[in-house]
């Protein structure tokens, strides 16, 4: 027998992207965002990362509570941290599967980009990614277009 | 991976296909040619 969800509907949250060559990466590992929609994996070339502080040795799904593997999210739009010389663009993104909460943020199991904030270059990606563009100072009001936040009832 | 403090494990199964796009509105259908009067 399963246990039943805690919820039944995709939790929307915020995140960044580099943009490299008119694509979406990651910001910390080499992971290309092809499509809209992304399923976590724990790469064992990610445990390297940190000096793999952090990262469990065993095999296991993603996200693992005890691994810093999964597909991160904030709840609130702004609050990824400065990627240096890189271009970056910020985002909404709708999560589901299994999600590890934080009082910040989230990592999930799978991933849907919803919208896309207007910055250079991310109009063609976008387009080609068949997501919305919003305007950058827009995007919290913009994603309740897509769901609701991750409940504060389920937020340590 | 700036995620600090203790996290808390949900479980979120949608009950459809999460995050599809709005759909656009379809048009309006057009307006039937009334009768007009003799």
């Amino acid at each position: 027998m399963t246990a039943a969800p805690d919820l039944v509907a995709p939790v929307v949250a915020f995140r960044a992207w580099r943009v490299v060559d008119g694509d979406l990466l990651s910001p910390y590992i080499p992971c290309r965002w092809d499509g809209p929609v992304m399923h976590a994996e724990c790469y064992p070339a990610n445990r390297a990362l940190l000096f793999g502080r952090g990262w469990l040795a065993e095999p296991h799904d993603p996200p693992h509570p005890s691994c810093r593997c999964g597909i991160y999210a904030h709840h609130r739009p702004g609050t990824q941290p400065y990627y240096g010389e890189f271009q970056w663009v910020d985002g909404i993104v709708a999560v589901w599967g299994r999600i590890e909460a934080y009082r910040d943020g989230l990592r999930a199991e799978h991933a849907r980009v919803c919208a896309l904030g207007c910055r250079p270059g991310a109009e063609a990606i976008a387009r080609r990614l068949g997501v919305d563009l919003v305007e950058p100072d827009a995007l919290e009001a913009a994603a309740a277009r897509y769901g609701a936040p991750l409940p504060a009832s389920l937020v340590p | 991976m700036s995620l600090r403090g203790p996290s808390k494990t949900v479980v979120v199964e949608p009950l459809e296909a999460p995050a599809k796009r709005p759909e656009p509105q379809p048009a309006p259908p057009p307006k039937e040619p009334q009768p007009t009067a003799a």
